[in-house]
């Protein structure tokens, strides 16, 4: 590894000179734009809820009577550049919300600032709600996927609404399990997602080993998936981008709530301060009294177990034309378990975030992000037995700068342009009774650069082209990425996509599906290159009726150079980075068909995922007496998966959801033969071994669950307004197979199932003020 | 709906159908078939008479297994070193496929590659595996005849470095020397009562610490001192403590033996051949050096009066 050099903006350094090109043409392309800017005129500002003042993102703008129209970026900021003049009546539309009309007077060269208020639609039982077409014309854009945090909370989940389980019901996510909530997007590992938390990176996205997220739905405003093929200006991983939003809190209000449940419990506040709002949201585990009940009869009961987090954030105005806003997330596991007499594991993992940003809108249709960014991951788990502590320690810590900016030059042009540059330290530490065995720190500057222009010629052509450009200092890797694709409109109710990327991956996750609390993140260096793939998506996006949508998606995708720890290194000690790795290879493909419908009083869909992974490894799932390795599925990888969400009004009060899953068994090893090796002179046990053919190439039997819950809205003694929720998870009781394991005590060998989760029966309470 | 929006969905239908069937059909990864194969396992120790060379087949998972019923006979089996200028003749010596040296005056030496040849009766080619004897390994100092259990004092045993800078790798034993369950250390206590049975005490009369790298021992001065970590203590009173070095074929064999059912990245489930280094067969042909020292472990009298 080298140590770590000046910053390579050097003229001389391969990367500063990247930069300077890219910054060259970047210049001559936006000076080609603004001499293109006579005889338009831009409406620009932000659209925002009536009642709390929170943005909405990817609401529409439009002029009414024309087919000009666009969306709301993740700031709920629009810009429509318009070569129309005179009277004009822009309307503003979001899902859930009145339309609301705005006469304008277009008057050409003289930007207009006007702001949209949407009040929200209280539904009635009898009312039917009719989306656009064009209310969801980001949402239709390849590959994407949008949750709202309300019908996160709706849906049956586990203990506790969840943002990860709720993705997971989306065609082409999968779980690894009932205890994962793990995101298995298109054939990638939960690595190949970046996740962003309000624009900042999220290392460790789970609580209660990974049995759920740790993102808590009060404090969650949006969730926007790219399951792939995503544009330029996100980089970072092979497979997808969660960018999830935190509400910016009530401008107009306070307000606030809480929510009991049987694992955690949470709270939140929001309300107007000065020009601007804040949003504090705590969740808790509430586990303590069942654990200590536990304890009287039932071993290896933690002696600590707790998780929480805390999310905030304020907003201030602070002109007309400029926001600024800071966040910060913590959360924290923490878990005590002696096992037998002196012996015990302590697990201590977590997050933190801190965003800063600064949102301007700048005359001649700019709008720019600044945005500071910090983000620490530690993990630190030991296992002491007998006297002999064990103890690894993986920590990041992640600070970043980054500058976006939008333009709409023309009527035909939206471009997105923005750099981000950090520095990050990643430490990994093994200590061995008492005297430390593997140290490895890694201190890099990473920058990345982006331009992305989104052309639309007509009403029914769009093409959206970009170029990434990804550097690591550590191993001096630049990784240009381009990205395209292209949308065809034959009809305005049928849409027809492609779209190619290139991608790359500086980091790797170090995990176990079945447990992630020992998660370690490791990076590339001299020795270890990063990853890449390519991506090609063909989709058809149609709407058959008013109100229903049918999407079909094919994907195929490459990994090149996949890194991860070596799963057969007993011992790190002594061992130079690069041989703490295995290198290999993989590749994806699929279907995705969704159907759903949003009228009437029973709303939902249907996904429907047809998938093949596969991977392959130097020496891994060779056949016997070879050493060619071949290509083999991992456990996650899913033929069939299918996902119905229901959702139905029974009443003013009663809200009932169901949500039935289906999916291919997951791959497993079956062992066709044994044997046993009893003469090992270190031993005095049989050392059992199995015989296996190929690789995974078993499955175990279907798994499908049916999951419920009925909530109940009314008032608590007038005070507040309130939610009961009773769910029943896995309704039918289905004993899903987790694994097999084969007791070698028995003769012949006996195989016992572990299973997944049996029926659970669940309520909540929820106080809103 | 319009009929050109009726003809584009009939279309699409029929190339959702198309493409699906596809797919379906592609990329078939059925299961290998079950195969039975012969197992031989065999390890050189340096300084050591030949060892004995165990010939068995494999059973099918869910049979009934002993290595009586498994055993191989009328195999001509040999190991021979060129190195060495040594060749042993084996002959079968018990009906569990145990095939004994013919003589046992001639002793394995360090740095010397061996090879073994095994012919099957109606097999046309020979099973052969080679290794190669790791330096010796000899306890230089540190030996304390007593310690105290989990006392500040952890046994220090200084051994010969290691050749050429190149790092080994060590797995060590604590052998009980006169084992009684009163003597148990805490820990084998508890595992032993919380069993419910299905571990003896017996499985502690050996303890085995696993792989462990040399570089865990080097102290900053170009020695290596193995410092006998607390857990491979089983039991109070006289021990004896091996250190073993390994060889690349037992390496390879311990790891991936020790990853088949479970604890390491792996997913549950996903199990992999042990890597094998023998040519026509499954198993290992492995060597060692190592080296023992004598030690009494005493009770510490702080153990048992405070919580851990």
């Amino acid at each position: 590894m080298n140590p770590l050099g000046p910053w390579p903006y050097d003229s001389k350094h391969l990367f500063g000179r990247v930069i300077k090109l890219f910054s060259l043409i970047l210049f001559l392309f936006i000076g080609g734009w603004a001499n293109s800017l006579a005889q338009q005129t831009t409406v620009q500002g932000y659209v925002r809820d009536a009642e709390t003042g929170e943005t909405l993102l990817l609401a529409t703008v439009s002029i009414k009577g024309t087919t000009k129209g666009v969306t709301t970026n993740g700031s709920g900021y629009y810009s429509l550049t318009t070569e129309l003049s005179g009277i004009q009546v822009l309307q503003a539309r979001f899902i859930g919300y009145n339309t609301v009309e705005q006469e304008v007077n277009l008057s050409q060269d003289t930007p207009i600032r006007l702001d949209f208020e949407l009040p929200p639609d209280n539904l009635t039982l009898d009312e039917i709600v009719v989306e656009s077409e064009r209310d969801k014309e980001a949402l239709k854009n390849i590959g994407v996927a949008q949750l709202k945090t309300e019908q996160i909370k709706k849906l049956p989940a586990v203990f506790e609404p969840d943002v990860f389980r709720s993705v997971q019901l989306l065609p082409g996510v999968k779980a690894a399990s009932d205890y994962s909530s793990g995101l298995y997007i298109r054939g990638g590992g939960p690595d190949q997602t970046l996740i962003l938390l309000d624009e900042t990176t999220v290392y460790n996205p789970s609580h209660f080993f990974g049995f759920f997220s740790t993102f808590n739905p009060d404090a969650v405003k949006d969730i926007r998936l790219f399951k792939g093929g995503y544009p330029a200006e996100y980089g970072g991983r092979l497979g997808s981008v969660l960018s999830v939003y935190n509400k910016d809190g009530n401008r107009n209000e306070r307000a606030g709530g809480l929510s009991i449940g049987l694992l955690a419990s949470r709270a939140y506040i929001e309300g107007p301060v000065g020009d601007g709002s804040y949003m504090f949201a705590l969740r808790r585990s509430t586990l303590e009294p069942l654990l200590a009940a536990l304890r009287q009869s039932v071993d290896a009961i933690p002696s600590t177990f707790y998780f929480y987090d805390i999310n905030g954030k304020v907003t201030q105005s602070i002109t007309e034309n400029d926001q600024l806003s800071i966040a910060f997330y913590s959360g924290t596991d923490v878990v005590a378990l002696p096992f037998a007499d002196d012996a015990d594991i302590r697990l201590n993992y977590g997050n933190r975030t801190v965003s800063s940003s600064w949102k301007r809108i700048l005359p001649k249709n700019w709008f720019t992000t600044l945005t500071f960014t910090g983000s620490t991951y530690q993990n630190k788990p030991t296992f002491t037995i007998a006297g002999t502590p064990f103890s690894q320690r993986n920590e990041i810590s992640d600070v970043s700068i980054k500058f976006d900016a939008e333009h709409q030059p023309s009527p035909t042009h939206d471009l997105k342009m923005g750099i981000w540059a950090g520095n990050m330290i990643l430490t990994l530490r093994n200590r061995f009774d008492g005297e430390e065995t593997f140290r490895n720190r890694i201190q890099a500057n990473y920058a990345s650069i982006y331009f992305q222009d989104e052309w639309r010629p007509n009403d029914r052509w769009v093409a959206r082209v970009g170029l990434r450009v990804n550097a690591f200092s550590e191993g001096e890797y630049i990784e240009p990425e381009p990205r395209v694709s292209l949308e065809f409109r034959p009809t305005p109710s049928i849409r027809l996509q492609a779209a190619y990327g290139r991608y790359s991956q500086f980091l790797t996750l170090i995990s176990n599906e079945a447990f992630s609390g020992f998660d370690t993140w490791l990076t590339v260096d001299e020795g270890v290159p990063p990853a890449f793939g390519d991506q090609w998506i063909l989709g058809v996006k149609t709407e058959p009726f008013e109100g229903y949508g049918f999407d079909v998606e094919l994907y195929a995708r490459t990994m090149n150079n996949l890194f991860e720890l070596d799963p057969f290194l007993p011992d790190a000690a002594g061992l130079d980075y690069e041989e703490l790795f295995r290198f290999g290879e993989g590749f994806a493909y699929g279907v995705e068909v969704f159907f759903e419908r949003q009228v009437g009083r029973l709303t939902g869909f249907v996904g429907y995922t047809y998938g093949v992974t596969r991977r392959k490894f130097p020496g891994f799932n060779a056949a016997i007496g070879s050493s060619t390795p071949r290509y083999y599925p991992p456990k996650y990888d899913r033929t069939h998966d299918a996902n119905i969400v229901l959702t139905t009004r029974i009443s003013s009060a009663w809200t009932a959801n169901a949500v039935f899953s289906y999916g291919t068994g997951q791959a497993y090893t079956e062992p066709l033969g044994r044997t046993q090796f009893p003469n090992q002179p270190w031993s005095n046990e049989d050392n059992d071994v199995l015989l296996v053919g190929k690789v995974n190439a078993s499955r175990l039997p279907a798994n499908h669950r049916l999951d419920v819950s009925f909530s109940r809205q009314g008032r608590f003694f007038d005070l507040a307004d309130s939610e009961f929720q009773i769910q029943i998870i896995n309704a039918y009781s289905r004993r899903n197979v987790w694994f097999y394991q084969y007791d070698f005590d028995e003769n012949p060998v006996k195989q016992t199932t572990v299973p997944l989760l049996p029926i659970l029966p669940a309520f909540s309470y929820t106080l809103t003020f | 709906m319009n009929p050109f929006t009726k003809s584009y969905l009939s279309t699409l239908s029929g190339l959702l159908i198309l493409s699906l069937s596809v797919l379906w059909s592609c990329s078939p990864y059925e299961q290998d078939t079950y195969e039975q194969e012969y197992i031989v396992e065999a390890y050189l120790v340096e300084g050591e008479s030949f060892p004995n060379v165990t010939l068995t087949t494999s059973g099918k998972l869910f049979d009934s297994y002993s290595l009586r019923d498994q055993r191989v006979d009328g195999a001509t089996v040999f190991i021979e070193s060129i190195d060495a200028g040594q060749i042993m003749a084996y002959q079968q010596i018990d009906t569990s496929g145990i095939y004994a040296p013919t003589d046992t005056t001639l002793k394995i030496q360090a740095t010397a590659t061996y090879t073994l040849t095994i012919t099957i009766p109606g097999e046309n080619d020979p099973i052969r595996a080679s290794t190669t004897v790791p330096e010796p390994l000899t306890v230089l100092g540190g030996i304390t005849d007593r310690v105290v259990y989990q006392s500040s004092e952890q046994l220090e045993i200084l051994v010969s470095g290691s050749p050429a800078g190149q790092q080994r790798f060590f797995i060590f034993n604590t052998i009980a020397q006169d084992p009684k369950e009163e003597d148990l250390t805490p820990f084998y206590q508890s595992t032993l009562e919380d069993s419910d049975g299905d571990v003896l005490l017996e499985d502690f009369y050996k303890v085995s610490s696993g792989i462990l790298n040399e570089a865990n021992f080097f102290d900053g001065d170009g020695n290596t001192v193995l410092r006998l970590p607390w857990l491979a203590v089983s039991f109070y009173g006289r021990n004896a403590i091996v250190a073993n070095v390994l060889d690349k074929n037992s390496y390879d064999f311990v790891r991936s033996q020790s990853v088949q059912l479970g604890g390491s990245t792996l997913s549950p489930g996903e199990i992999q051949n042990v890597i094998n280094h023998v040519d026509g067969a499954v198993g290992i042909f492995g060597s060692i050096s190592s080296d023992t020292i004598y030690t009494t472990i005493e009770r510490n009298p702080l153990i048992g009066m405070y919580p851990l």
